[in-house]
């Protein structure tokens, strides 16, 4: 991403859902968790612009060795008509690119660990850890999402002043 | 909300469609597509898609099994848990 390209991801299917009986296509990037010397294979993470932080599925923590006991933090979360209760650690997420390039960007957040998790994808990427991250563009119209090094929104649309 | 432009070049008014960039011409690659699965058959199963083709190349009732599986394959990304159609859809993560 160090050359300014976009890294561009097509839309892929969600099992979960169809809309009048036609099949819903949503913004996911093949993202991985890193912790303990442990990386998860890549995971279907969905770009979530109205989710507040990244979360994941609790079994994801066991894969990786985490204790959940041992937390950086709990947050109830009120989503779907219930409340479900994240604990939060910091790990390593990266983001590989669509292509067979290998090329990946790697950071760290603070990921929150659902138990009952019911999206198909095993990660929501929200605000706090990945949308500050990266300027992120999905287009419904094209099919395709585009994630670019976070500075190039004001590159394009100059700075927002409040 | 002021918005300060830091091209300060004019863009014209011509009417029609804005010329293509040379990036918009790259991001319009036939090679982005919306990826498609066929996920008859494997529901109640967690699965994992080649990244390519949207198709189910591992599926098993067991997440630890798709991962371990998932780890040793190239062009593979894990999904979740594919439902039943009776099951419930929930609205956002739930």
């Amino acid at each position: 991403m160090a050359d300014k390209a976009p890294w561009l991801y097509p839309y892929r299917e969600d099992p979960q859902q169809t809309r009048l009986g036609q099949p819903v296509f949503r913004p996911f990037v093949p993202v991985s968790l890193v912790a303990n010397d442990t990386s998860t294979p890549e995971l279907e993470g969905l770009v979530d612009t109205g989710a507040d932080a990244i979360l994941a599925s609790d079994l994801l923590a066991d894969e990786l060795g985490l204790n959940l006991t041992e937390n950086d933090g709990e947050e109830l979360h009120a989503v779907g008509g219930r409340t479900i209760t994240a604990r939060y650690k910091t790990v390593t997420l990266r983001l590989h690119h669509h292509e067979d390039s290998g090329a990946q960007r790697e950071w760290e957040a603070p990921v929150g660990f659902v138990d009952g998790w019911h999206s198909f994808g095993l990660v929501l990427l929200g605000n706090v850890g990945f949308l500050d991250h990266f300027t992120v563009t999905a287009s419904r119209f094209s099919q395709a999402v585009a994630v670019e090094d976070r500075d190039r929104f004001d590159d394009r649309f100059g700075v927002v002043m409040a | 909300m002021v918005v300060v432009s830091r091209d300060r070049g004019s863009t014209g008014g011509a009417r029609g469609p804005a010329p293509k960039s040379p990036q918009r011409r790259q991001l319009s690659s036939a090679d982005v597509k919306p990826i498609r699965t066929d996920f008859k058959g494997y529901e109640g199963k967690y699965v994992a898609t080649d990244t390519r083709t949207g198709q189910v190349v591992i599926a098993d009732e067991n997440l630890k099994v798709v991962l371990e599986k998932a780890r040793k394959l190239d062009h593979v990304v894990v999904g979740g848990r594919v439902p039943y159609a009776d099951e419930p859809i929930y609205v956002g993560l739930g």
